[in-house]
Protein backbone atom coordinates (compact mmCIF):
# COMPACT_ATOMS: atom_id res chain seq x y z
CA UNK A 1 0.00 0.00 0.00
CA UNK A 2 1.22 3.44 -0.82
CA UNK A 3 1.97 5.69 2.12
CA UNK A 4 2.77 9.35 2.29
CA UNK A 5 5.72 11.18 3.70
CA UNK A 6 4.98 12.52 7.18
CA UNK A 7 5.84 15.98 5.90
CA UNK A 8 3.15 15.91 3.26
CA UNK A 9 0.41 18.43 3.91
CA UNK A 10 -3.05 19.28 2.66
CA UNK A 11 -1.77 19.94 -0.86
CA UNK A 12 -0.55 16.37 -1.12
CA UNK A 13 -3.98 15.12 0.02
CA UNK A 14 -6.05 17.33 -2.20
CA UNK A 15 -4.00 17.87 -5.36
CA UNK A 16 -5.36 14.80 -7.19
CA UNK A 17 -9.02 15.32 -6.19
CA UNK A 18 -8.72 18.99 -7.09
CA UNK A 19 -7.24 18.16 -10.49
CA UNK A 20 -10.01 15.65 -11.15
CA UNK A 21 -12.68 18.15 -10.14
CA UNK A 22 -11.19 20.87 -12.37
CA UNK A 23 -10.93 18.57 -15.40
CA UNK A 24 -14.47 17.35 -14.87
CA UNK A 25 -15.84 20.87 -14.41
CA UNK A 26 -13.99 22.08 -17.50
CA UNK A 27 -15.69 19.27 -19.44
CA UNK A 28 -19.11 20.09 -18.00
CA UNK A 29 -18.94 23.81 -18.71
CA UNK A 30 -17.10 23.35 -22.02
CA UNK A 31 -19.76 20.97 -23.36
CA UNK A 32 -22.42 23.50 -22.42
CA UNK A 33 -20.69 26.41 -24.14
CA UNK A 34 -18.97 24.80 -27.11
CA UNK A 35 -20.36 23.89 -30.52
CA UNK A 36 -21.21 20.23 -31.17
CA UNK A 37 -17.84 19.16 -32.65
CA UNK A 38 -16.05 19.11 -29.29
CA UNK A 39 -18.73 17.18 -27.41
CA UNK A 40 -16.90 13.86 -27.39
CA UNK A 41 -13.62 15.26 -26.03
CA UNK A 42 -15.45 17.28 -23.39
CA UNK A 43 -17.56 14.26 -22.41
CA UNK A 44 -14.31 12.34 -21.98
CA UNK A 45 -13.11 15.10 -19.61
CA UNK A 46 -16.30 14.67 -17.55
CA UNK A 47 -15.57 10.94 -17.38
CA UNK A 48 -11.96 11.34 -16.15
CA UNK A 49 -12.90 10.90 -12.43
CA UNK A 50 -14.72 7.67 -13.30
CA UNK A 51 -11.72 6.37 -15.24
CA UNK A 52 -9.45 7.28 -12.33
CA UNK A 53 -11.65 5.40 -9.87
CA UNK A 54 -11.68 2.38 -12.19
CA UNK A 55 -7.88 2.52 -12.45
CA UNK A 56 -7.45 2.74 -8.67
CA UNK A 57 -9.71 -0.26 -8.08
CA UNK A 58 -7.96 -2.20 -10.84
CA UNK A 59 -4.54 -1.49 -9.31
CA UNK A 60 -5.75 -2.51 -5.85
CA UNK A 61 -7.17 -5.78 -7.15
CA UNK A 62 -4.12 -6.62 -9.26
CA UNK A 63 -1.71 -5.94 -6.34
CA UNK A 64 -3.61 -8.17 -3.96
CA UNK B 1 7.10 1.63 15.37
CA UNK B 2 3.51 1.30 16.56
CA UNK B 3 1.76 4.53 15.78
CA UNK B 4 -0.75 3.93 18.54
CA UNK B 5 1.97 4.00 21.22
CA UNK B 6 3.02 7.38 19.86
CA UNK B 7 -0.51 8.76 19.77
CA UNK B 8 -0.70 12.01 21.72
CA UNK B 9 -3.57 12.96 23.98
CA UNK B 10 -6.49 14.70 22.22
CA UNK B 11 -5.31 18.02 23.65
CA UNK B 12 -1.83 17.58 22.18
CA UNK B 13 -3.33 16.31 18.96
CA UNK B 14 -5.55 19.36 18.72
CA UNK B 15 -2.47 21.54 19.16
CA UNK B 16 -0.65 19.59 16.47
CA UNK B 17 -3.43 19.74 13.88
CA UNK B 18 -4.03 23.43 14.36
CA UNK B 19 -1.42 24.06 11.67
CA UNK B 20 -3.64 23.02 8.73
CA UNK B 21 -6.38 25.12 10.29
CA UNK B 22 -8.54 22.39 11.83
CA UNK B 23 -8.73 22.24 15.62
CA UNK B 24 -10.00 19.27 17.60
CA UNK B 25 -13.37 20.91 18.20
CA UNK B 26 -13.64 21.97 14.58
CA UNK B 27 -12.92 18.44 13.35
CA UNK B 28 -15.47 17.03 15.78
CA UNK B 29 -18.03 19.55 14.51
CA UNK B 30 -17.33 18.64 10.86
CA UNK B 31 -17.71 14.93 11.66
CA UNK B 32 -21.07 15.63 13.30
CA UNK B 33 -22.17 17.82 10.40
CA UNK B 34 -21.22 15.10 7.92
CA UNK B 35 -23.00 12.42 9.91
CA UNK B 36 -26.28 14.20 10.52
CA UNK B 37 -26.68 16.03 7.22
CA UNK B 38 -25.99 12.75 5.43
CA UNK B 39 -28.35 10.71 7.58
CA UNK B 40 -31.24 13.14 7.20
CA UNK B 41 -30.99 13.48 3.42
CA UNK B 42 -29.76 10.02 2.36
CA UNK B 43 -33.16 8.39 1.84
CA UNK B 44 -34.36 11.31 -0.29
CA UNK B 45 -31.07 11.50 -2.17
CA UNK B 46 -31.29 7.79 -2.90
CA UNK B 47 -34.78 8.34 -4.29
CA UNK B 48 -33.53 11.28 -6.38
CA UNK B 49 -30.57 9.28 -7.74
CA UNK B 50 -32.73 6.25 -8.57
CA UNK B 51 -35.47 8.29 -10.24
CA UNK B 52 -32.86 10.49 -11.94
CA UNK B 53 -31.40 7.48 -13.71
CA UNK B 54 -34.35 6.87 -16.10
CA UNK B 55 -34.92 10.62 -16.40
CA UNK B 56 -31.44 11.03 -17.93
CA UNK B 57 -32.65 8.82 -20.79
CA UNK B 58 -36.25 10.08 -20.89
CA UNK B 59 -36.05 11.01 -24.59
CA UNK B 60 -34.74 7.58 -25.56
CA UNK B 61 -37.29 5.85 -23.31
CA UNK B 62 -40.15 7.91 -24.73
CA UNK B 63 -39.02 7.00 -28.25
CA UNK B 64 -38.87 3.36 -27.20
CA UNK B 65 -42.40 3.55 -25.78
CA UNK B 66 -43.62 5.20 -28.99
CA UNK B 67 -44.61 8.45 -27.28
CA UNK B 68 -43.09 10.66 -29.96
CA UNK B 69 -44.20 9.31 -33.32
CA UNK B 70 -41.74 9.86 -36.19
CA UNK B 71 -42.65 12.64 -38.61
CA UNK B 72 -44.00 11.67 -42.00
CA UNK B 73 -42.04 12.47 -45.16
CA UNK B 74 -43.32 15.62 -46.84
CA UNK B 75 -43.07 16.41 -50.56
CA UNK B 76 -40.86 19.33 -51.55
CA UNK B 77 -42.60 22.59 -52.27
CA UNK B 78 -45.54 22.03 -49.94
CA UNK B 79 -46.72 25.30 -48.41
CA UNK B 80 -46.73 25.13 -44.59
CA UNK B 81 -49.85 26.37 -42.81
CA UNK B 82 -49.88 29.64 -40.89
CA UNK B 83 -49.77 29.52 -37.09
CA UNK B 84 -53.30 30.90 -37.02
CA UNK B 85 -54.40 27.92 -39.15
CA UNK B 86 -52.51 25.51 -36.88
CA UNK B 87 -54.22 26.94 -33.80
CA UNK B 88 -57.60 26.90 -35.59
CA UNK B 89 -57.11 23.24 -36.44
CA UNK B 90 -56.37 22.35 -32.83
CA UNK B 91 -59.33 24.34 -31.43
CA UNK B 92 -61.64 22.60 -33.92
CA UNK B 93 -60.67 19.33 -32.22
CA UNK B 94 -61.05 20.77 -28.71
CA UNK B 95 -64.45 22.50 -28.61
CA UNK B 96 -65.03 24.70 -25.57
CA UNK B 97 -61.31 25.13 -24.94
CA UNK B 98 -58.95 28.07 -25.46
CA UNK B 99 -55.24 28.19 -26.26
CA UNK B 100 -52.86 28.83 -23.36
CA UNK B 101 -49.51 28.58 -25.11
CA UNK B 102 -47.49 27.22 -28.01
CA UNK B 103 -44.21 25.42 -27.44
CA UNK B 104 -41.89 24.98 -30.44
CA UNK B 105 -39.78 21.82 -30.26
CA UNK B 106 -36.12 22.76 -30.77
CA UNK B 107 -35.10 19.76 -32.88
CA UNK B 108 -38.18 19.04 -34.99
CA UNK B 109 -40.70 21.11 -36.99
CA UNK B 110 -43.33 20.45 -34.35
CA UNK B 111 -45.28 22.84 -32.17
CA UNK B 112 -47.16 21.71 -29.08
CA UNK B 113 -50.38 23.62 -28.57
CA UNK B 114 -51.59 23.71 -24.95
CA UNK B 115 -55.35 24.17 -24.57
CA UNK B 116 -57.60 24.26 -21.51
CA UNK B 117 -61.11 25.28 -20.53
CA UNK B 118 -59.75 28.61 -19.20
CA UNK B 119 -56.70 30.50 -20.38
CA UNK B 120 -55.49 30.91 -16.79
CA UNK B 121 -56.04 27.25 -15.83
CA UNK B 122 -53.19 25.36 -14.20
CA UNK B 123 -50.72 23.92 -16.72
CA UNK B 124 -51.53 20.50 -15.26
CA UNK B 125 -55.10 20.84 -16.57
CA UNK B 126 -53.88 21.61 -20.08
CA UNK B 127 -54.18 19.29 -23.06
CA UNK B 128 -50.98 19.12 -25.11
CA UNK B 129 -51.48 18.69 -28.84
CA UNK B 130 -48.40 18.25 -31.07
CA UNK B 131 -48.83 19.58 -34.61
CA UNK B 132 -46.54 19.12 -37.63
CA UNK B 133 -45.63 22.66 -38.68
CA UNK B 134 -44.98 21.58 -42.28
CA UNK B 135 -48.44 20.14 -42.88
CA UNK B 136 -50.62 21.29 -39.98
CA UNK B 137 -51.49 17.65 -39.25
CA UNK B 138 -52.20 16.78 -35.66
CA UNK B 139 -49.90 14.11 -34.21
CA UNK B 140 -51.10 11.68 -31.53
CA UNK B 141 -50.69 13.45 -28.18
CA UNK B 142 -48.24 11.81 -25.75
CA UNK B 143 -49.71 10.30 -22.57
CA UNK B 144 -50.45 13.04 -20.05
CA UNK B 145 -50.22 12.53 -16.31
CA UNK B 146 -49.74 8.81 -16.75
CA UNK B 147 -47.03 6.33 -17.63
CA UNK B 148 -43.64 5.42 -16.22
CA UNK B 149 -41.74 8.61 -17.17
CA UNK B 150 -44.47 10.86 -15.76
CA UNK B 151 -44.53 8.86 -12.50
CA UNK B 152 -40.74 9.00 -12.13
CA UNK B 153 -40.65 12.71 -13.00
CA UNK B 154 -43.36 13.57 -10.47
CA UNK B 155 -41.55 11.62 -7.78
CA UNK B 156 -38.20 13.23 -8.64
CA UNK B 157 -39.48 16.81 -8.84
CA UNK B 158 -42.45 17.02 -6.48
CA UNK B 159 -42.93 13.69 -4.68
CA UNK B 160 -46.60 14.12 -5.73
CA UNK B 161 -46.85 16.98 -3.20
CA UNK B 162 -46.81 20.00 -5.51
CA UNK B 163 -44.69 23.01 -4.61
CA UNK B 164 -44.18 21.97 -0.94
CA UNK B 165 -42.67 18.69 -2.20
CA UNK B 166 -40.33 20.55 -4.54
CA UNK B 167 -39.19 22.95 -1.82
CA UNK B 168 -38.69 20.07 0.61
CA UNK B 169 -36.45 18.31 -1.92
CA UNK B 170 -34.59 21.60 -2.38
CA UNK B 171 -33.97 21.64 1.38
CA UNK B 172 -32.71 18.05 1.18
CA UNK B 173 -30.41 19.25 -1.60
CA UNK B 174 -28.98 21.89 0.74
CA UNK B 175 -28.30 19.18 3.35
CA UNK B 176 -26.65 17.09 0.64
CA UNK B 177 -24.37 20.03 -0.23
CA UNK B 178 -23.46 20.38 3.45
CA UNK B 179 -22.76 16.62 3.60
CA UNK B 180 -20.54 16.80 0.50
CA UNK B 181 -18.55 19.81 1.72
CA UNK B 182 -18.11 18.34 5.22
CA UNK B 183 -17.09 15.05 3.59
CA UNK B 184 -14.33 16.84 1.68
CA UNK B 185 -13.16 18.52 4.90
CA UNK B 186 -12.92 15.29 6.92
CA UNK B 187 -11.36 13.47 3.96
CA UNK B 188 -7.98 15.00 4.88
CA UNK B 189 -7.54 13.36 8.31
CA UNK B 190 -8.79 10.05 6.92
CA UNK B 191 -6.19 10.19 4.16
CA UNK B 192 -3.21 11.40 6.21
CA UNK B 193 -1.54 8.03 5.92
CA UNK B 194 -2.85 6.86 2.60
CA UNK B 195 -2.13 7.96 -0.92
CA UNK B 196 -4.97 8.99 -3.20
CA UNK B 197 -6.92 6.00 -4.46
CA UNK B 198 -5.73 3.51 -1.84
CA UNK B 199 -8.21 0.64 -1.53
CA UNK B 200 -7.34 -1.76 1.29
CA UNK B 201 -8.41 -5.17 0.09
CA UNK B 202 -7.97 -8.23 2.29
CA UNK B 203 -8.56 -6.40 5.56
CA UNK B 204 -11.91 -5.79 7.19
CA UNK B 205 -15.04 -5.24 5.11
CA UNK B 206 -15.57 -1.92 6.86
CA UNK B 207 -12.13 -0.64 5.83
CA UNK B 208 -12.79 -1.66 2.23
CA UNK B 209 -16.09 0.23 2.15
CA UNK B 210 -14.53 3.19 3.94
CA UNK B 211 -11.83 3.40 1.25
CA UNK B 212 -14.38 3.03 -1.56
CA UNK B 213 -16.65 5.65 0.06
CA UNK B 214 -13.71 8.07 0.32
CA UNK B 215 -12.39 7.36 -3.17
CA UNK B 216 -15.74 7.54 -4.97
CA UNK B 217 -16.85 10.54 -2.95
CA UNK B 218 -13.73 12.65 -3.41
CA UNK B 219 -13.25 11.72 -7.08
CA UNK B 220 -16.78 12.78 -7.98
CA UNK B 221 -17.08 15.65 -5.48
CA UNK B 222 -16.98 18.26 -8.26
CA UNK B 223 -19.83 16.61 -10.17
CA UNK B 224 -21.81 16.02 -6.95
CA UNK B 225 -21.53 19.70 -6.06
CA UNK B 226 -22.61 20.83 -9.54
CA UNK B 227 -25.63 18.52 -9.61
CA UNK B 228 -26.49 19.43 -5.99
CA UNK B 229 -26.28 23.20 -6.52
CA UNK B 230 -28.23 23.09 -9.82
CA UNK B 231 -30.81 20.77 -8.22
CA UNK B 232 -31.39 23.22 -5.37
CA UNK B 233 -31.61 26.06 -7.89
CA UNK B 234 -34.11 24.12 -10.01
CA UNK B 235 -36.30 23.55 -6.95
CA UNK B 236 -36.80 27.33 -6.86
CA UNK B 237 -38.18 27.29 -10.42
CA UNK B 238 -41.79 28.07 -9.49
CA UNK B 239 -41.12 30.80 -6.89
CA UNK B 240 -38.69 32.44 -9.33
CA UNK B 241 -41.32 32.32 -12.10
CA UNK B 242 -43.79 34.12 -9.81
CA UNK B 243 -41.12 36.62 -8.84
CA UNK B 244 -40.31 37.32 -12.52
CA UNK B 245 -44.01 37.71 -13.36
CA UNK B 246 -44.53 40.22 -10.53
CA UNK B 247 -41.27 42.01 -11.31
CA UNK B 248 -40.00 42.35 -14.86
CA UNK B 249 -43.24 41.33 -16.61
CA UNK B 250 -45.24 43.80 -14.48
CA UNK B 251 -42.79 46.56 -15.48
CA UNK B 252 -43.07 45.64 -19.17
CA UNK B 253 -46.88 45.80 -19.10
CA UNK B 254 -46.98 49.06 -17.12
CA UNK B 255 -48.16 51.17 -20.14
CA UNK B 256 -51.28 48.97 -20.30
CA UNK B 257 -52.16 49.35 -16.60
CA UNK B 258 -55.39 51.25 -17.35
CA UNK B 259 -56.08 49.85 -20.81
CA UNK B 260 -59.61 48.58 -21.55
CA UNK B 261 -60.04 44.80 -21.85
CA UNK B 262 -58.92 43.15 -25.07
CA UNK B 263 -61.68 43.54 -27.69
CA UNK B 264 -60.54 40.80 -30.07
CA UNK B 265 -57.59 38.50 -30.48
CA UNK B 266 -55.42 39.55 -33.45
CA UNK B 267 -53.29 37.40 -35.71
CA UNK B 268 -50.70 35.18 -34.05
CA UNK B 269 -48.59 35.19 -37.22
CA UNK B 270 -48.47 38.99 -37.17
CA UNK B 271 -47.38 38.91 -33.51
CA UNK B 272 -44.59 36.44 -34.29
CA UNK B 273 -43.47 38.57 -37.26
CA UNK B 274 -43.23 41.57 -34.90
CA UNK B 275 -41.16 39.56 -32.41
CA UNK B 276 -38.84 38.39 -35.22
CA UNK B 277 -38.31 41.97 -36.34
CA UNK B 278 -37.45 42.96 -32.76
CA UNK B 279 -34.90 40.11 -32.42
CA UNK B 280 -33.80 39.21 -35.96
CA UNK B 281 -31.24 36.58 -34.95
CA UNK B 282 -33.65 34.67 -32.75
CA UNK B 283 -36.44 32.13 -33.18
CA UNK B 284 -39.71 31.80 -31.25
CA UNK B 285 -39.52 29.17 -28.53
CA UNK B 286 -42.72 29.65 -26.53
CA UNK B 287 -45.76 31.86 -27.10
CA UNK B 288 -47.94 32.64 -24.10
CA UNK B 289 -51.49 33.71 -24.94
CA UNK B 290 -53.11 36.84 -23.45
CA UNK B 291 -54.39 36.15 -19.94
CA UNK B 292 -52.15 33.14 -19.35
CA UNK B 293 -49.58 33.00 -16.54
CA UNK B 294 -46.58 34.16 -18.58
CA UNK B 295 -48.38 36.84 -20.59
CA UNK B 296 -50.53 39.87 -19.79
CA UNK B 297 -54.28 40.32 -20.45
CA UNK B 298 -53.41 42.48 -23.50
CA UNK B 299 -50.37 40.77 -25.01
CA UNK B 300 -48.98 37.75 -26.65
CA UNK B 301 -45.65 37.08 -24.94
CA UNK B 302 -43.33 35.62 -27.56
CA UNK B 303 -40.29 34.09 -25.84
CA UNK B 304 -37.42 34.14 -28.32
CA UNK B 305 -34.33 31.96 -28.20
CA UNK B 306 -30.90 32.42 -29.79
CA UNK B 307 -28.93 30.13 -32.07
CA UNK B 308 -25.67 29.59 -30.16
CA UNK B 309 -25.23 26.71 -27.68
CA UNK B 310 -25.74 29.11 -24.79
CA UNK B 311 -28.36 31.52 -26.15
CA UNK B 312 -30.59 28.70 -27.40
CA UNK B 313 -31.20 27.92 -23.72
CA UNK B 314 -32.01 31.51 -22.78
CA UNK B 315 -35.42 33.04 -23.43
CA UNK B 316 -36.09 36.67 -24.27
CA UNK B 317 -39.67 37.81 -23.57
CA UNK B 318 -41.28 40.01 -26.23
CA UNK B 319 -44.63 41.61 -25.45
CA UNK B 320 -46.72 42.15 -28.57
CA UNK B 321 -50.12 43.87 -28.46
CA UNK B 322 -52.56 41.02 -29.06
CA UNK B 323 -54.96 43.26 -31.01
CA UNK B 324 -52.70 45.39 -33.19
CA UNK B 325 -49.49 43.25 -33.26
CA UNK B 326 -47.49 46.34 -32.24
CA UNK B 327 -44.33 45.80 -30.19
CA UNK B 328 -44.76 46.90 -26.56
CA UNK B 329 -41.45 45.83 -25.01
CA UNK B 330 -38.67 43.25 -25.22
CA UNK B 331 -35.92 42.69 -22.66
CA UNK B 332 -33.31 40.19 -21.60
CA UNK B 333 -34.39 38.29 -18.53
CA UNK B 334 -32.73 39.07 -15.17
CA UNK B 335 -29.40 37.39 -14.44
CA UNK B 336 -30.77 34.91 -11.88
CA UNK B 337 -33.44 33.70 -14.32
CA UNK B 338 -30.82 33.22 -17.03
CA UNK B 339 -28.70 31.32 -14.50
CA UNK B 340 -31.75 29.10 -13.84
CA UNK B 341 -32.06 28.33 -17.57
CA UNK B 342 -28.37 27.35 -17.67
CA UNK B 343 -28.65 25.32 -14.46
CA UNK B 344 -31.20 22.93 -15.99
CA UNK B 345 -28.87 21.20 -18.48
CA UNK B 346 -26.10 21.06 -15.88
CA UNK B 347 -28.46 19.12 -13.62
CA UNK B 348 -29.84 16.72 -16.22
CA UNK B 349 -26.72 16.23 -18.37
CA UNK B 350 -28.79 16.25 -21.56
CA UNK B 351 -26.80 18.78 -23.56
CA UNK B 352 -24.09 16.81 -25.34
CA UNK B 353 -25.74 13.74 -26.76
CA UNK B 354 -25.89 10.12 -25.66
CA UNK B 355 -22.20 9.75 -24.57
CA UNK B 356 -22.62 12.45 -21.91
CA UNK B 357 -25.89 10.86 -20.80
CA UNK B 358 -24.07 7.55 -20.31
CA UNK B 359 -21.32 9.27 -18.27
CA UNK B 360 -24.02 11.09 -16.28
CA UNK B 361 -25.74 7.77 -15.53
CA UNK B 362 -22.43 6.22 -14.39
CA UNK B 363 -21.77 9.21 -12.12
CA UNK B 364 -25.31 8.83 -10.79
CA UNK B 365 -24.60 5.16 -9.99
CA UNK B 366 -21.37 6.22 -8.23
CA UNK B 367 -23.43 8.66 -6.15
CA UNK B 368 -25.76 5.79 -5.20
CA UNK B 369 -22.75 3.71 -4.10
CA UNK B 370 -21.43 6.64 -2.03
CA UNK B 371 -24.82 7.02 -0.31
CA UNK B 372 -25.26 3.31 0.38
CA UNK B 373 -21.67 2.86 1.57
CA UNK B 374 -22.11 5.88 3.84
CA UNK B 375 -25.19 4.26 5.36
CA UNK B 376 -23.28 1.00 5.81
CA UNK B 377 -20.36 2.78 7.50
CA UNK B 378 -22.74 4.56 9.86
CA UNK B 379 -24.53 1.30 10.66
CA UNK B 380 -21.22 -0.54 11.22
CA UNK B 381 -20.03 2.03 13.73
CA UNK B 382 -23.38 3.13 15.09
CA UNK B 383 -22.51 2.01 18.60
CA UNK B 384 -19.31 4.07 18.75
CA UNK B 385 -20.09 7.67 19.78
CA UNK B 386 -19.17 10.21 17.11
CA UNK B 387 -17.14 12.24 19.64
CA UNK B 388 -14.92 9.20 20.19
CA UNK B 389 -14.59 8.75 16.44
CA UNK B 390 -13.46 12.33 16.11
CA UNK B 391 -10.92 11.74 18.92
CA UNK B 392 -9.74 8.60 17.09
CA UNK B 393 -9.27 10.64 13.95
CA UNK B 394 -7.39 13.31 15.88
CA UNK B 395 -5.18 10.71 17.53
CA UNK B 396 -4.41 9.07 14.20
CA UNK B 397 -3.84 12.42 12.57
CA UNK B 398 -1.66 13.65 15.39
CA UNK B 399 0.34 10.40 15.52
CA UNK B 400 1.11 10.75 11.85
CA UNK B 401 2.38 14.26 12.33
CA UNK B 402 4.33 13.26 15.46
CA UNK B 403 6.34 10.65 13.58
Amino acid sequence: MTTKSPHDGLWSTFRTPLTLALISLAGLIGALLAEGGLDLILTFAVAVPLLTVAACVFIAVSRR
Amino acid sequence: MDARSQAPSPRNAARRISAPGLSRNALRAWVLIHKWTSLVCTVFLLMLCLTGLPLIFHEELEDLMGHSAPLETVALGIVPPTLDAVVGGVLAQRPGEVVQSLLFEPDRPVVIVATATRVDASPREAHMQPVDLRTGKLAPPPPQREGFIWFVHELHVRMFLGLPGTLFLGAMGLLFLAATISGVVIYAPFMRKLAFGAVRLGQSRRLLWLDLHNLLGIATAGWLLVVGVTGVFNSLDEPLAHQWRNGQLAQMRAPYANAPPLARLGSLDAAVATARRASPDMEPSVIAYPGSFFATPHHYNVFMRGASPVTERLLKPTLVDAETAALTDTRDMPLHIRALFLARPLHFGDYAGLPLKVVWALLDIVAIVVLVSGLYLWWARARVPSAKRADDLISRYGAERAR
